[in-house]
């Protein structure tokens, strides 16, 4: 009844002559008011609005059906009033939105998965709310939660989880710690599992092309991660996690302030799986033994009288594993009959920001991004060893203004990458390594990325940047195009596409391959991965039975003019890894989430996805990667912090390599049956910070049998791990806790 | 009908603010006005506000926020109770209140703010 009251006033309005709502908006800046010109004003579902004047000032008439007028600013919180009056003055103060390069972040705290509607690509962010309902322990297996992000079960000899987004690998997903790019490289493959989970305050899961800004890698999408921050750590947090599989976490963490200007947090992991375990009896060990260390410190710094703000933090990681034979394991040491694999990788990294806001300017910023990094990879497969090593510096330059409003932005920059790359392959009883690639990259780089935004229902972003490669000797244009169109407060439609590419580690990114008795035929040439993107997504808000359901959609498609192929199909005695053009994926996702009564919410999605590779034989389907894909999660949560999460998966058939040409006993079927997985946690919350939690992986005890082919004799012709398309390890129970200091009252 | 009243007090009070000749039948108004608020505290400042001379029934209800009201319509006016509840802080259909007035009302009274309004539900 309000609202029709409200609907006549408004009708009636015209009769009462001038009625008009006006103000003035500010931004804090450093504590002072700075009008803010070319902010949005409008009001909420209808699509009345405005923008202020240079003096930050605004005139809007009072809409029909709506009385929540909201205003937005790129680099400060969105804010909402009441109003129901149809004339007078309504001023506001917005509140910056942080420390933030990135810009414009207008994002509702509620939901712990939130589909950002002002960006214009399609951009979730998942909060350590919606990390937590997957307790372990990696980021590498937090997604299981989500949709839209699929982890694999890689060989059952190293036991690395990668992730697939678009129905592909994870390397083609550009993964980011706090906008600087983390798993590239030599450790694109593993590099989720160096970031734990509890270190982890939020991510933002971008699907398609993202900003040029972050560079030219991505292609199937963006994950970029937020650590907890000096300013948002809690004094002192403590995570400790353990499973029936021996596997053992602890992780600790700490803020300190040190001034009014410093702050400081440490950040450490460790974690062991110390007993190995061989429950399907083929000799070899489910999943490998093995350790990590993490440590992380970093600084911040901010000056509100000189604009400056600034970070520099320093990380250490060392991961250990050894997997193979079970008596390879008990022995502890190379035997040249025992099939083992060992696996240690180091990564050191100095990373800092540096961010300038324009005082009384706040829509102008320049900030500085850069890294130092070593990491190195040395492993042994049999009687095959890999070493690989990496030196990265990277920089990248990030300056934001406005062209006359803020309808207008730009971002533009400078940046540069250099990576020294060595990739080695040997046989001790071979003088000749069986492949060996060392190669200094040294690209710099320039972009432009142009946001065009005439009122809050419209964005365009169109970027461009432009790269020299030392290594390829040659210059590349990046193009990238992203849109969004929101027809009401409750329908979004989205639009984007571009190019991306990378240059691919041949051997790092393939040492699966190695648990095998293989041959690696190393028929290429270095040549860059080069593909196009493009999809669409509608977004959609639907009142059912008085509450909100969410209904998600989206496509994209993925062609590669060039990809490198590791092709398993022509007979078991090889691997082929060539470059081909031609090799696409298509991937049609369709979602809802839905709060079926209070505190109860239902996901449901269902995922098509076609990824075919232009293979020696010609265009086939991937491995490994199922056509039909659905999900559940159930989670419900009551009024005394009890939290119970359920999820269930079914993956569809998957293409296996070729086998036909192996002897009978070693064949295997050319596709994977479908299969249900499920996973269950509670978690309870105490009001004196302590939250613990047990859990269920693999609740239905679904194993795959004979991962492996030829486990008897790993040394003879046949012996593979590549056929890999289920768990291996059966029923897994978890339990474990956090505790977060409570903040000192003062 | 309840619902078909207001529509009609509403209407009517809106014809009544317009309409600049007084009639000469009678000068008792019975009359509504919007005006926005959350909670008791709310209620109490808008009535003593709205309660200026002339009025002699004003009686505000926190739920449909309309403010149910009796004057005289030849000693005061309609714009003259929005401008006095205007005053101590509140917005009504006709105006808002001054940054000045709504920033003196008590935290809990924020009723611009959808966080508060939130709380009170």
């Amino acid at each position: 009844m309000k609202t029709f009251r409200l609907l006549l006033a408004a009708i009636a309005c015209p009769l009462l002559g001038f009625a008009q709502i006006s103000g003035t908006i500010k931004g804090l800046d450093n504590g002072k008011e700075v009008p803010l010109p070319g902010a949005n004003v409008y009001w909420e579902g209808t699509e009345t609005g405005t923008t202020t004047g240079n003096d930050g000032s605004y005139t809007l008439e009072k809409a029909a059906g709506s009385n929540t007028l909201r205003v937005s600013f790129l680099g400060y919180q969105a804010q909402s009033k009441i109003v129901i009056s149809r004339k007078g003055t309504m001023n506001f103060t917005l509140q910056p939105s942080g420390y933030e390069l990135e810009g414009a972040e207008v994002v509702g705290k509620v939901d712990a998965t939130t589909i950002d509607i002002t960006k214009a690509g399609l951009s979730y962010k998942i909060d350590d709310k919606e990390l937590r309902k997957a307790a372990c322990c990696n980021l590498s297996e937090s997604f299981e939660t989500n949709a839209s992000v699929d982890v694999s079960f890689t060989d059952a000899v190293t036991g690395t989880r990668q992730i697939e987004m678009l129905g592909l690998a994870g390397k083609y997903a550009l993964i980011q710690r706090e906008n600087i790019p983390f798993a590239r490289g030599l450790n694109s493959n593993s590099g989720l599992t160096y970031i734990p989970g509890p270190f982890v305050e939020s991510l933002q899961l971008t699907k398609g092309l993202s900003s040029v800004l972050n560079g030219y890698e991505s292609i199937t999408g963006q994950i970029n991660v937020e650590f907890y921050k000096p300013e948002t750590a809690p004094r002192l947090y403590l995570n400790a996690f353990g499973n029936q599989g021996s596997r053992a976490e602890l992780n600790v963490m700490s803020a300190l302030p040190v001034n009014q200007h410093l702050s400081t947090a440490i950040m450490a992991h460790a974690s062991s799986i110390s007993i190995p375990r061989d429950g399907n009896n083929d000799g070899f060990a489910d999943i490998p033994t093995g350790s990590q260390l993490n440590f992380m410190n970093r600084w911040h710094f901010k000056n509100p009288e000189s604009g400056w703000e600034g970070q520099i933090g320093l990380s250490a990681i060392r991961n250990k594993k050894l997997s193979g034979q079970m008596e390879y394991l008990e022995n502890d040491h190379p035997s040249d009959t025992l099939w083992g694999y060992e696996s240690e990788g180091r990564r050191v990294e100095l990373f800092g920001k540096n961010g300038y806001v324009f005082k009384d300017q706040p829509f102008r910023s320049l900030g500085i991004i850069y890294s130092l990094t070593y990491q190195d990879h040395t492993g042994r497969f049999g009687k095959r060893f890999h070493r690989g090593e990496q030196r990265s510096a990277y920089l990248n330059t990030i300056y934001q203004d406005i062209i006359g409003s803020t309808i207008h932005k730009y971002r533009t920059g400078v940046s540069f990458q250099m990576d020294n790359v060595l990739d080695r392959l040997t046989r001790p009883d071979l003088e000749d390594p069986l492949y060996n690639q060392e190669r200094t990259e040294i690209v710099p780089g320039a972009y432009f990325e142009y946001t065009f935004e005439p009122d809050p229902k419209f964005t365009l972003v169109a970027g461009v940047r432009g790269d020299y490669n030392s290594y390829f000797e040659q210059a590349y244009i990046t193009p990238r195009l992203n849109m969004r169109y929101s027809l009401s407060e409750s329908t979004t439609f989205r639009l984007g596409g571009g190019r991306g590419q990378r240059t691919p580690n041949v051997m790092m990114e393939n040492l699966n391959l190695l648990a095998s008795s293989r041959f690696m035929d190393f028929g290429v040439a270095q040549l860059p991965e080069i593909a196009w993107n493009s999809g669409a997504s509608v977004v959609q808000d639907v009142q059912l039975a008085g509450n909100k359901l969410k209904l998600t959609v989206d496509a994209f498609y993925t062609w590669f003019e060039n990809k490198l192929v590791a092709d398993l199909d022509l007979g078991p005695a090889t691997a082929y890894l060539l470059n081909t053009e031609g090799s696409r994926s298509l991937s049609v996702l369709g979602q809802i989430d839905y709060e079926l009564f209070t505190n109860f919410d239902v996901r449901l999605a269902y995922k098509y996805l076609n990824s075919k590779e232009q293979f020696i034989s010609g265009l086939r389907q991937s491995y490994l990667i199922p056509q039909h894909r659905a999900f559940t999660n159930l989670a419900y949560q009551t009024e005394n912090q009890w939290k119970f999460d359920l999820t269930l998966n079914w993956f569809g058939s998957k293409r296996l390599p070729n086998s036909e040409s192996s002897p009978l006993e070693f064949q295997r079927a050319g596709q994977s049956p479908g299969f249900f997985t499920m996973n269950t946690q509670v978690n309870k919350a105490f009001k004196n910070g302590l939250e613990v939690f047990v859990g269920v992986d693999n609740l239905l005890d679904f194993r795959q049998d004979n991962p492996i082919v030829n486990a008897n004799n790993p040394y003879d012709p046949y012996f593979d791990t590549n056929f890999t398309w289920g768990p291996v390890f059966g029923r897994n129970i978890y339990a474990g806790l956090y505790y977060t200091l409570p903040d000192k009252k003062d | 009908m309840k619902t078909l009243n207001k529509f009609f007090l509403t209407f009517s009070s809106i014809l009544a603010f317009v309409s600049v000749q007084p009639a000469l039948a009678q000068s008792e108004t019975d009359t509504t006005m919007m005006v926005n608020g959350v909670c008791e505290m709310c209620k109490m400042t808008i009535e003593k506000a709205a309660d200026i001379k002339g009025v002699s029934k004003a009686e505000w209800d926190v739920e449909s926020k309309i403010l149910t009201l009796v004057y005289d319509r030849e000693v005061t006016s309609l714009e003259a109770i929005s401008t006095s509840i205007n005053e101590s802080g509140y917005d009504t259909e006709f105006n808002t209140a001054s940054d000045e007035a709504y920033k003196s009302l008590h935290k809990c009274c924020y009723y611009r703010d959808p966080e508060v309004v939130k709380t009170h539900q």
